[in-house]
């Protein structure tokens, strides 16, 4: 018999372990028989840990970790708060990292796993939103590799939503859409199915949308109400009315209105009414994602056979007609919302473990992966929605003669301007001395099955191969200016024809350029010779780049305009200021 | 790079039906994939071959490189492909205009009379879109033409062809993008 892989859904709220027995998923159960595990974990100062439904039973009286996902693999400046500067998450056992956090609930998986299967496990296939990126999973893997069990595949949430749907339907030709709204995060995709290969085509999401967002929506109305303010509350009182805000939240799923109550603070009627238009911006943004994703793949709602929804927030009746009207059909509700992602995973464990063997998986990368370029633009290397694994080659070459060293900043998003996208972070690549343009060094982009990203470079004269480090993303400003970047795209030199980025700089060079030449005039001279010619070579270079048309040179020129020009500009409003202060002329 | 026609087994043609590359590349991933004991890095390169015949763009760049043809790629653009970029620089700068109004509004009349130009910004994208796919479509319907005569005479022609196609389809890209900014502008995304 081969060796067992079990299939982990680890979501935000709660947690499941499955695993195929006979060509057929099914659910794990702990001791006391539940098949879902809450995402919770408490530690006591003695390093005692608990985890799951006994950790919640603490909470309200200690401090209990959930929703520890949404902080997974995430820097402190967009935690909300959550994370410490360095990254890591105050607890009574001393400062822990999320994916430390997350590790306890894999391994009191694992052990429900062996328990029930009465064998050892050491290989897992672990669940991530389709939606998160290289960091977010890398961190998700670790959390395995923390519990004891190897992350033999890091699969999205929907997919392995499609799988489960998909088993009994291998002879179908057909594309859904697979709409998956969790505890805390929200994923869409669309996949085509043929012939036993699973295709994902599009897929889009947010990673901080889901049912706790509604929870803290109702627990915040109902604060309101009471003149009370949320946020003020200590974090036990918080947790509570935000376990009302939920239990309201659950009523209205049933029933036209409910009693928000919370002991001697008072009550709040909440109706569906008023549900519905906390609901609205969710909904909207989920609406967002999904037309993003149909319009990705190229497809209207009529040409999908089913939309699946599977999701603890799938049971909300608003989600369910939103999602009925953005699709134009009624969707497919045969997926148990919370079992059918573990099961998923237990599919593709079975996939990789050889026991499953008439279905094959394609799954994309759901970000665009880039470059800085010149100008501050994106160069898309790897595009969304690309089937994985992948690669992409890209050749550098040294701006200046003698030129050692480059920077090179690897972006994750969809923004042409770099800044606007997320930043994996940067590595260097060395270059023997030689005249510009003349030293050439080969960089391999290469994104995993699990959706992670590596980096090689080539020596192009042994031809020999380095992997390279991405170094963290502490940016330092003021090196990203000195080191200028140029590389030689394997494909089109696209950004020259950026119509988008064209239009933008240009605007702002007719801006600039007839301000230059008024300020000159009137300020012209408080200014040294040299800083006027820097001011007119500057000048000169966007009216040439208009000229010519050049996208990546104007944006760069003008950039370089709007620095050059910053103390004309301060001498101007200095004179103005002046003129305001002092008396009348004389 | 390999040769993408040979990877995928296709006859080195230029003018080849989309549904016939999809079931090759399906084929070909089925059976080299890592998962189905596949090689990983042939599976890779089957994946980027698969990519290239199915853009029309690169397809066309392929065959240039493939018959050893000399590929300029900063040369002339065609005239036909040029006279649409300031119509796309056009929708997609008022879409952009729009969208920033749209994040500034603070009152919910202020946005609805923002919103009355949605209509006129979609028609616009979908006319500058319709007119680039019409022609791409022309564009192709000559690749044919390159098969009979021989790739090595038309070399000139093809990069030109190619240099066009590869702007159209980024441009495409980019209004595709803008529609979906313009329901992310409505729906607060």
């Amino acid at each position: 018999m081969s060796e067992v892989i079990i299939g982990i859904d680890l979501g935000t709220t709660q947690s499941a372990v499955a695993v195929v027995d006979s060509g057929f998923p099914i659910l794990l159960a702990d001791k006391q028989g539940n098949t879902l595990t809450s995402s919770a974990v408490w530690y006591s100062d003695t390093g005692e840990v608990k985890v799951g439904q006994e950790a919640l039973r603490r909470s309200g009286l200690e401090k209990v970790h959930t929703s520890v996902k949404s902080v997974m693999g995430r820097r402190a400046d967009e935690s909300g708060g959550r994370l410490e500067a360095d990254g890591r998450i105050k607890t009574t056992a001393g400062l822990k990292l999320p994916e430390e956090i997350s590790a306890e609930i894999l391994a009191e998986l694992k052990r429900v796993a062996e328990h029930r299967l009465e064998a050892t496990v050491s290989k897992a296939v672990v669940t991530v939103p389709a939606y998160f990126h290289d960091r977010q999973r890398a961190a998700t893997k670790k959390a395995g590799e923390l519990a004891g069990l190897e992350v033999v595949r890091i699969l999205s949430e929907p997919t392995a939503a499609a799988l489960s749907y998909g088993l009994d339907r291998l002879n179908d030709s057909s594309r859904v859409a697979v709409f998956d709204l969790g505890g805390g995060t929200f994923d869409v995709s669309v996949l085509e199915m043929r012939e036993g290969v699973f295709e994902v085509s599009a897929t889009s999401g947010d990673t901080d949308l889901g049912g706790d967002n509604f929870d803290e929506a109702v627990a915040c109305f109902a604060a309101a109400r009471l003149e009370r303010d949320l946020e003020g509350l200590d974090s036990m009182e918080r947790v509570q009315w935000i376990a009302e805000g939920r239990r309201v939240k659950h009523v209205l799923s049933e029933a036209d209105e409910a009693t928000f109550r919370i002991p001697f603070s008072g009550e709040v009627a909440v109706s569906r009414e008023i549900f519905l238009g906390l609901m609205k911006p969710f909904l909207d943004r989920m609406e967002s994602c999904c037309r993003r994703a149909m319009l990705d793949a190229g497809l209207s709602g009529e040409e999908l056979a089913a939309v699946v929804m599977v999701g603890g927030s799938s049971r909300i009746p608003l989600v369910k007609e939103r999602v009925a009207r953005i699709f134009g059909q009624e969707p497919d509700l045969s997926q148990h919302p919370d079992e059918a992602i573990a099961r998923g995973a237990a599919i593709q464990a079975g996939i990789l473990a050889g026991t499953v063997r008439e279905v094959l998986l394609l799954d994309v990368t759901p970000l665009s992966l880039g470059i800085e370029t010149m100008g501050g633009l994106m160069n898309v290397l790897i595009s969304r929605n690309t089937t994985i694994p992948c690669k992409a080659g890209e050749m550098f070459t040294n701006a200046v003669e003698g030129q050692k060293l480059m920077k090179v900043s690897v972006l994750q998003g969809e923004r042409e301007l770099a800044k606007d996208n997320w930043e994996l972070g940067s590595f260097e690549v060395q270059f023997e001395p030689n005249r510009r343009g003349q030293a050439r060094v080969g960089v391999e982009f290469r994104i995993d099955a699990d959706g992670i990203l590596s980096v090689l470079v080539r020596d192009v004269a042994t031809g020999e191969d380095t992997v390279i480090e991405i170094g963290s993303s502490a940016v330092d400003v003021q090196e990203a200016k000195i080191e200028q970047m140029v590389s030689e795209s394997v494909e089109f030199a696209i950004e020259d024809m950026n119509a988008r980025v064209f239009e933008e700089a240009r605007l702002k060079a007719e801006e600039l350029l007839p301000a230059v030449g008024i300020a000159l005039e009137k300020a012209g001279g408080f200014l040294s010779e040299e800083e006027i010619t820097v001011i007119q070579d500057a000048r000169n270079r966007v009216e040439k780049a208009i000229g010519e048309g050049l996208v990546a040179e104007l944006k760069a020129s003008v950039d370089q305009l709007d620095e050059v020009t910053e103390s004309l500009a301060a001498v101007l409003v200095q004179k103005a200021t002046d003129a305001l202060f002092s008396g009348p002329q004389d | 790079m390999t040769d993408p026609f040979v990877l995928l087994g296709i006859p080195r043609k230029l003018g080849l039906e989309a549904s016939e590359i999809d079931r090759l590349v399906r084929k070909a991933s089925q059976q080299h994939h890592p998962d189905a004991g596949g090689d990983e890095e042939l599976f890779k390169k089957i994946r980027l071959a698969g990519e290239v015949l199915k853009s029309p763009a690169k397809r066309i760049r392929a065959a240039i490189e493939c018959e050893g043809l000399e590929f300029d790629k900063r040369g002339e653009i065609p005239e036909e492909v040029m006279e649409n970029f300031s119509p796309v620089a056009t929708v997609l700068q008022n879409v952009d205009g729009f969208v920033s109004e749209r994040s500034k509004a603070v009152s919910e009349l202020g946005k609805a009379v923002l919103d009355t130009k949605v209509p006129g910004l979609k028609s616009d994208l979908e006319r500058v879109i319709g007119n680039l796919n019409e022609l791409e479509s022309r564009m192709i319907a000559d690749f044919a033409s390159f098969d009979e005569r021989g790739w090595a005479k038309c070399g000139t022609e093809m990069s030109g062809i190619a240099r066009g196609l590869a702007f159209m389809t980024k441009w495409t890209a980019q209004l595709k993008d803008a529609n979906g900014k313009l329901f992310e502008a409505l729906l607060g995304g």
